[in-house]
C-alpha cells in the first residue's frame, strides 16, 4: 500500500476542489494536508495511510469553511473541465450527478473518481461497510433514473 | 546554495592526482570533462567524503564534508558498485533507504516512485544478478537519488545506457539541475553538451577551464576545419596538425582538425563543437604533461 | 450499462490542474529515521547464517555432551569448530567490502563505518554468547579449570580471525571469502592434527604454549579488527588510480 506524492496529490487536490470550488484555496488545502499528514510521527507507524490523509483534508476543508463562513452544503454545479472534451455523455452524466446531495457525489468522488476502497471509504467518513455500500448504491441508483429520463440511451 | 571545494587535492606516492581544485558550484548541471586519468573520479570522491583529501576542504552552506549533515543532502553514483547477490531491485534500495535514513513507509513510497521512474518497476523483484548492464546502471542512478539530495554526483552514470536510455537519462538530469547541484562526469562529450550549464574541463589533476559552452569553445573557435585531400597532403597534415576525425574515402583523404589558420586551399573552416576541445586537447597531452611532471 | 457509467464517474469530478505542484513536492521534508531505527534495521541484515550456525554449534555441544560426555577429545572438537563460526562472522562484517558496496556506503548518512561498527559490535556479541554458553556447559565437567579451557577453546578461532582479517585486510576480491574459508579449514585441521598427534596438549606442561598462543592471536586480531575499522572510514583501497 504505497502512498507515491505525485499521485496522491492530484487526487487530494481533486477532492479539496470538490469541497471548495476554488483552485487556488484547493491547493493550498492540499499542501496543507501534506505537511501535516507528514509532520506527524504517525506517518511511520499508522496503517491505512491513505484514510488518514483523506481525514486531514476533510477537516481541514471543514475548518476553511467555517472561517469563511461559506455553507458547505451549497449545491453547486459540477463545473465543466476545459480541459476535458465535453461528450454528450460526460455532461449529461456531470449534471445528473450535481443534483445528488453533496454527501452522496463525495462518495462518487472517493470511489470511483480517485478509487478509493469500501474499508478506506468507511474510515474517512466515520460509517460502517455496510453504509457505504449502501450509499453508493443509492447514488448509483439516483444517477441512473436521472439519466433515464432523460431519455439517453447510449447508458 | 553553495558547495566550496578550497585547494583541494589529493596526492599519492609518485602521483598528483588532483592538485589544488578550487571551485564553487551553485544549482545547475556541471559538466566535469576529462580522459582518463584526468583525477574526475579522484576529485568526485573527495567531494563526496569517500576519499580523504591530501589537503584543502569541501563545505555546503558551511557544512563540512566529514559531517553526518553534508551526506544526509548527498547522492553520489560511483563509477562502479557492486550489491548483496541475493538482493532484488526493491530489496536494494530499500536497504539504501535506510542507510539514508528514510523511515521504512517512506523508503516503501520512494522505492517505488524511483523505480518507475528510471523505467525498472516491471522488474522491481527480480535479482540484480539478472540485470543488464544498463539496468544496472538505472538502479544505481535511481539510489542516488533516494534522499532527494541537494547535492548529485554521478560519475559516469551514462555508462552502459542505450541511446535511448540516455536521452531519457539527459531529461531527468536536466528537471533535477534546477534547484539542486549536480556534477556529472563523463568522457562522453555529448552528455555534456546538451544538459551541463557549466562545463569544468579537467586534466592532470586541475580545472583547466570553467565556464558555459560558449565560453569554453573559444579558444578553438574559428580554428577547425576540414578538408578532402589527396593522400600526400593528408600525411602533411596529419604529421604536423592535432587531428580531430579522418576518414577514408574513395580515393581521397577526409580531415578535421584544428589550426590557426587554413591548412591548405581545400580547407573550409567549420563551427566547433566542443568533441573538437575536447580531442584536441586530451590527444596532445601525452608528450606535454610527461614534460610539465616529470613522469616516467 | 453500469459500466460506462462507472468510467464516466472517473473524469466527472476533474478539477483544473494544480499550478505548484513539482516545486510543493520537491521541497517536501519528510520524517526522518533516527539512528534506533537504523541500528534496529541492520539487525535485520545480518543474514541467518550466523544465527543459524551459532545455535546449532550451542545445541551440538549440549548434544554432544549427553551423548559422549565431556572430555579431553571432545573439547578439541568442540574448539575445532568454533573456527567456523569466526569465518562466518568475518565474512559476514566484511560483506559491503566483499561485494563492493563499499564506495556507496560510505557516501550514505549513517555510513559504512556505522554499518560495520554496528555489525562488530551485534556478532561480537553473539560470538561471546555462544563461547561463553559452551565454556559454562563445559566446564565442571572436565578437570581442566575455567581459565584452560576458556585458552583451549579460543584459541583456534582467534587463530582463524586473525587469518581471516588479515586477508580481507590486504585484499578485495570476492575470492577472500573462499580464501578465508581455506584458511579455517587449514586451522581447523592443524589444531586436530595437533591434538590428535600430540595426545596431552592439554597437559599442564603445555600451558605456556597454549597461554602465549592465546595472547598473540588475541592481540594480533585485535589489531586486525582495529585496521579494519579504520579502513571503513574512506576508501584506502584505491585500485581504480586511473580515473
Amino acid at each position: 500500500m504505497s502512498l507515491s506524492i505525485h499521485d496522491q496529490y492530484d487526487k487530494i487536490y481533486k477532492y479539496c476542489y470538490f469541497k471548495v470550488k476554488d483552485k487556488q484555496t484547493a491547493e493550498d488545502l492540499t499542501q496543507e494536508t501534506f505537511l501535516r499528514y507528514f509532520s506527524q510521527k504517525s506517518y511511520i507507524n499508522k496503517g491505512k495511510p491513505l484514510a488518514y490523509l483523506y481525514t486531514i483534508a476533510k477537516n481541514l476543508c471543514i475548518d476553511f469553511y467555517r472561517k469563511s463562513g461559506k455553507d458547505e452544503r451549497l449545491n453547486e454545479e459540477v463545473p465543466a473541465n476545459d480541459e476535458v472534451t465535453a461528450f454528450e455523455t460526460s455532461y449529461a452524466v456531470k449534471q445528473a450527478v450535481s443534483t445528488l446531495p453533496v454527501e452522496l457525489q463525495e462518495m462518487l468522488l472517493l470511489r470511483y473518481a480517485n478509487e478509493l476502497s469500501i474499508n478506506e471509504i468507511a474510515q474517512i467518513m466515520n460509517i460502517s461497510r455496510f453504509s457505504v455500500y449502501r450509499r453508493l448504491n443509492k447514488a448509483l441508483d439516483l444517477l441512473k433514473g436521472v439519466l433515464r429520463k432523460e431519455d439517453f440511451n447510449e447508458i | 546554495m553553495e558547495l566550496v571545494i578550497d585547494r583541494l587535492s589529493k596526492h599519492y606516492k609518485n602521483k598528483i592526482a588532483v592538485d589544488r581544485v578550487s571551485l564553487t558550484l551553485k544549482e545547475g548541471v556541471y559538466g566535469l570533462l576529462g580522459a582518463n586519468g584526468s583525477g574526475k573520479t579522484t576529485l568526485m570522491r573527495m567531494i563526496c567524503g569517500v576519499l580523504k583529501p591530501t589537503s584543502g576542504e569541501v563545505k555546503f552552506n558551511g557544512i563540512d564534508v566529514s559531517e553526518e549533515k553534508f551526506r544526509d543532502l548527498l547522492g553520489y553514483l560511483p563509477q562502479d558498485f557492486g550489491y548483496y547477490p541475493e538482493f532484488t531491485a526493491y530489496d536494494f534500495l530499500l536497504y539504501l533507504s535506510s542507510l539514508k535514513g528514510l523511515t521504512r513507509q517512506r523508503a516503501k513510497d520512494r522505492t517505488s516512485e524511483l523505480l518507475k521512474l528510471v523505467g525498472l518497476s516491471d522488474v522491481a523483484k527480480k535479482k540484480i544478478k539478472s540485470f543488464s548492464g544498463g539496468m544496472k546502471q538505472r538502479l544505481g542512478i535511481a539510489q542516488a537519488l533516494l534522499n532527494n539530495p541537494k547535492i548529485l554526483v554521478l560519475d559516469e552514470p551514462t555508462a552502459g545506457l542505450d541511446p535511448n536510455e540516455r536521452v531519457r537519462f539527459r531529461n531527468l538530469i536536466s528537471r533535477l539541475g534546477k534547484d539542486r547541484i549536480v556534477l556529472l562526469s563523463t568522457h562522453i562529450v555529448s552528455d555534456v553538451e546538451y544538459i551541463a550549464s557549466t562545463i569544468l574541463l579537467m586534466k592532470n589533476g586541475q580545472i583547466i577551464h570553467k565556464g558555459p559552452l560558449e565560453e569554453i569553445i573559444r579558444p578553438i573557435e574559428g580554428k577547425v576545419f576540414e578538408c578532402l585531400v589527396d593522400c600526400n597532403t593528408a600525411e602533411y597534415l596529419i604529421a604536423n596538425y592535432p587531428i580531430i576525425n579522418v576518414r577514408e574515402e574513395k580515393d581521397k583523404t577526409f580531415l578535421r582538425l584544428v589550426a590557426e589558420k587554413a591548412p591548405c586551399k581545400e580547407a573550409k573552416a567549420v563551427t566547433a563543437v566542443l568533441e573538437d576541445l575536447y580531442l584536441y586537447y586530451f590527444n596532445k597531452e601525452a608528450n606535454k604533461s610527461e614534460q610539465l611532471y616529470g613522469i616516467n | 450499462m453500469k459500466y460506462k457509467l462507472k468510467k464516466e464517474l472517473k473524469t466527472v469530478f476533474d478539477a483544473p490542474a494544480p499550478a505548484r505542484k513539482e516545486e510543493f513536492i520537491n521541497l517536501l521534508e519528510y520524517p526522518k529515521a533516527n539512528r534506533l531505527d537504523f541500528f534496529i534495521s541492520q539487525i535485520g541484515y545480518i543474514r541467518k547464517r550466523v544465527w543459524i550456525l551459532s545455535l546449532l554449534l550451542f545445541i551440538g555441544t549440549l548434544i554432544g555432551l549427553y551423548f559422549s560426555g565431556a572430555s579431553y577429545s571432545f573439547v578439541w572438537v568442540v574448539s575445532s569448530v568454533l573456527p567456523f563460526v569466526s569465518l562466518v562472522t568475518i565474512s559476514e562484517i566484511a560483506r559491503s567490502i566483499t561485494y563492493n558496496m563499499d564506495e556507496l556506503e560510505m557516501s550514505c548518512k549513517y555510513n559504512l563505518l556505522e554499518v560495520s561498527l554496528i555489525r562488530i559490535g551485534i556478532l561480537g556479541v553473539v560470538n561471546l554468547a555462544v563461547f561463553i554458553g559452551i565454556l559454562l556447559l563445559l566446564s565442571g565437567k572436565t578437570d581442566l579449570g575455567f581459565i584452560r579451557l576458556g585458552i583451549y577453546l579460543s584459541t583456534p578461532y582467534l587463530l582463524n580471525c586473525y587469518g581471516s582479517l588479515f586477508v580481507i585486510n590486504r585484499s578485495k576480491s570476492r575470492d577472500t571469502v573462499y580464501i578465508c574459508g581455506s584458511v579455517t579449514a587449514l586451522v581447523s585441521i592443524l589444531n586436530s592434527l595437533i591434538s590428535i598427534r600430540i595426545y596431552d596438549i592439554y597437559t599442564e606442561r603445555n600451558r605456556m604454549f597454549w597461554a602465549i598462543a592465546f595472547i598473540m592471536f588475541a592481540v594480533l586480531s585485535l589489531k586486525e579488527i582495529v585496521k579494519f575499522i579504520k579502513r571503513m572510514e574512506d576508501l584506502k583501497w584505491n585500485s581504480s588510480l586511473t580515473a
